[in-house]
């Protein structure tokens, strides 16, 4: 029978599987909108970039950037850029002379 | 290129009701300093997390950096008020430029990306789909294809057009979302809506062909 299956962390090779197979059926991680929630998001990138795990802190969200490309893309890419800082990684001056 | 030089060596540090303070009266010290936070995120970003730019002379990039975060600083002001202060300002701002970054480089990469050529010959579906481990044995093989034929057809019939179009870009081709919305008219929103209803349909279909999800994900494992 088709159950409420728990998301698998393992990818199946043909996205049409995978898509079919492993996708949750829980709507409100499916429609979860990353862009309506940016300043949650915010938050929950610098606690990331601090150290702290997205699945401890918030596993709807961490199941949705499963689904979702994009939105992980874009919260990858805000911790990427906080740990630069916090670091001290990033340029001094961009248009440095 | 790089130097290990904190940014708060070259700009005021401010709270975040400093921040909105200044940037209300546009304080014209306030708007250069977060633009060049800003134009760092990104210069960084674009030089070291995005391996599709390494071609990309320092000049190209530094350009890009700086037209992203002018038009995110824009974007920034036209929302300064939807601020709650429940992170970092700047982590805020950040998260606005890095979004902008994002889908202008998605946009340049899909440019001539159209989902009418994606759909055109109504072959959307492979006829077999990918799995893992050895090869099939005769019947398994012949097992696959007839579910993959239902497959297709729960395609053609259980899902509407636009279902059909969203489907085959994100899901089967991974193109992404803000391409696939702004093709169709619509939003990300929408569409994540759109592929549940889809998701939904297909999986009714096949239950009712007797096809549970246990027995086709052991037959393409």
């Amino acid at each position: 029978m088709w159950g409420e299956k728990p998301m698998s962390n393992d990818k199946h090779p043909d996205p049409l599987m995978d898509f079919l197979l492993n996708w949750t059926f829980n709507e409100e991680v499916i429609a979860m909108d990353c862009r309506d929630c940016c300043e949650q998001l915010s938050d929950l990138a610098e606690r990331v970039a601090a150290g702290e795990n997205l699945s401890d802190l918030m596993p709807q969200l961490e199941e949705h950037m499963h689904h979702w490309k994009d939105c992980r893309e874009e919260f990858e890419a805000l911790v990427a850029i906080l740990k630069a800082e916090q670091e001290g990684r990033l340029s001094s001056s961009p248009r440095k002379e | 290129m790089y130097g290990s030089t904190r940014m708060t060596d070259q700009t005021i540090e401010r709270t975040n009701d400093e921040w909105l303070t200044d940037l209300r009266a546009m304080q014209t010290s306030a708007l250069s300093d977060l633009r060049e936070r800003l134009q760092r995120s990104i210069l960084y970003y674009l030089s070291q997390e995005r391996s599709d730019l390494r071609d990309l002379s320092t000049a190209e990039l530094e350009q890009m950096a700086e037209d992203i975060s002018q038009d995110a600083l824009m974007r920034i002001m036209a929302n300064l008020e939807t601020f709650r202060g429940e992170s970092q300002f700047t982590t805020w701002a950040n998260r606005i430029a890095v979004r902008l970054a994002i889908s202008d480089l998605r946009r340049a990469r899909y440019k001539d990306f159209s989902l009418d050529d994606l759909t055109a010959d109504g072959e959307i579906l492979p006829a077999t789909a990918s799995t893992t481990g050895s090869p099939p044995n005769p019947e398994t093989s012949t097992e696959r294809n007839d579910v993959m034929t239902v497959i297709n057809r729960a395609f053609e019939e259980a899902l509407t057009e636009r279902q059909h179009r969203a489907l085959a870009a994100i899901a089967l081709q991974g193109i992404p979302m803000d391409v696939v919305a702004e093709q169709m008219g619509t939003n990300r929103n929408a569409l994540y809506k759109l592929l549940h209803d889809a998701r939904r349909k297909l999986r009714a279909y096949l239950e009712a062909e007797g096809l549970s999800t246990d027995y086709i994900m052991t037959l393409f494992q």
